[in-house]
């Protein structure tokens, strides 16, 4: 490719055969050569047929997008939000091995508590609390004296657990990865 | 987003790419707004199926904003999108390979090439009114050698420049534009009573 016109016809292929965007030697060459000027017009028809077969706009696919990201979000906000809750499991299991929740003695002494339905709730909760006393005694009766340490140090570790999880739960980051 | 005269102001890849970095969805959605028609297109002349470049420009789209962190901001994001893409087609092409049927001709050159046909899936230029022109035109991409189809559809459908289809082969300039100066002379001899 020597000629000054094999020059410029590489030229107008990455100019699209816009003459006004060929450096200004070619640019020179081009204005007064008629091969260079047909040689960029047929470069533009060809770039506005190949540009006029892009498909349509589509205007669903942005807000599949949109859904897909947000459905992902829930997911992840949740997954991200797994550590705390194990940790929480943790706390619970040591308290239990520890010596137990604290049961139904501690409801009866909120002032609140007598007269209000909403507290059935509460009430259930405190007979779950109740028997898992009785395990926790249960297995303290069985098993050896260390167990109550055992269960307050499982107890610390699940709660230093929970703040740590908390302080490193960062949801914004966490939903959006992928893996 | 406009300035105080009116001037409406384009914000740029970079600038939404920060933002989407952070977690802002809408400067994502207006990144998957600016780049999916031609990435469809791409797609689509890619895998040989419309509904299938969809399908596959949306799964680019997650897959990029799952990436995003990984993104290296020296490099342009379209080159980045469309490398997503363009390696999704391929693993798909991989999978789809017992339902094309290669096939081997000359191309103007008087070259031996082999063009996979995609026997199923929806026609790309469907949506194109000149059904002459159009015909002719799937002809004469898929007549082109595999190495001058891929950098066409990556200048003419993804838009890239001739640096960023470069950077996206990993190959020097000088043969971009000897590569791509070779297809359109193809593509004109196919297309001349069009042009």
């Amino acid at each position: 490719m020597n000629s000054p016109c094999d020059q410029v016809a590489e030229l107008l292929v990455e100019v699209q055969g816009a003459l006004d965007r060929l450096p200004p030697e070619a640019r020179r060459h081009a204005s007064s050569c008629t091969v260079c000027a047909a040689n960029a017009a047929t470069e533009r028809r060809l770039a506005g047929v190949l540009e006029s077969v892009l498909p349509p706009s589509d205007p669903a696919l942005e807000a599949r997008v949109l859904a897909r990201l947000q459905a992902r979000r829930v997911r992840r906000s949740l997954l991200a939000a797994l550590p705390v809750a194990a940790s929480l499991a943790v706390v619970a299991t040591g308290a239990v091995l520890a010596g137990g929740l604290p049961g139904s003695r501690l409801l009866g002494q909120v002032p609140m508590v007598a007269g209000h339905g909403w507290l059935h709730l509460l009430g259930a909760a405190s007979d779950w609390s109740v028997a898992l006393l009785a395990v926790s005694r249960t297995i303290g009766t069985a098993l050896p004296a260390f167990m109550p340490v055992a269960g307050s140090a499982v107890a610390l570790l699940g709660l230093a657990s929970v703040v740590l999880a908390v302080r490193r739960w960062r949801p914004g980051e966490a939903w959006r990865r992928d893996d | 987003m406009s300035r105080p005269g009116g001037a409406v102001v384009r914000p740029s890849d970079e600038s939404l790419v920060a933002l989407a970095v952070e977690g802002d969805e809408i400067a994502f959605a207006r990144l998957v707004r600016r780049y999916q028609r031609r990435l469809t297109a791409f797609l689509a002349q890619l895998v040989g199926d419309l509904e299938l470049a969809r399908e596959l420009a949306q799964e680019t789209f997650l897959r990029a904003w799952s990436a995003l962190d990984r993104f290296d901001p020296r490099y342009k994001f379209s080159t980045w999108l469309f490398r997503i893409g363009h390696n999704l087609g391929i693993d798909h092409l991989r999978r789809r390979r017992v339902a094309t049927v290669p096939l081997v001709r000359e191309d103007a050159d008087g070259e031996e090439v082999e063009v996979a046909v995609a026997d199923v899936g929806k026609d790309p230029l469907e949506h194109f009114e000149n059904r002459e022109l159009a015909d002719e035109l799937r002809g004469a991409i898929n007549g082109l050698r595999s190495e001058y189809r891929e950098l066409v559809l990556l200048r003419h459908f993804a838009g890239l420049s001739y640096q960023e289809i470069a950077d996206f082969k990993s190959m020097p300039i000088g043969t971009v534009k000897n590569k791509l100066f070779r297809a359109h002379t193809v593509l004109r001899k196919a297309l001349v009573s069009f042009l």
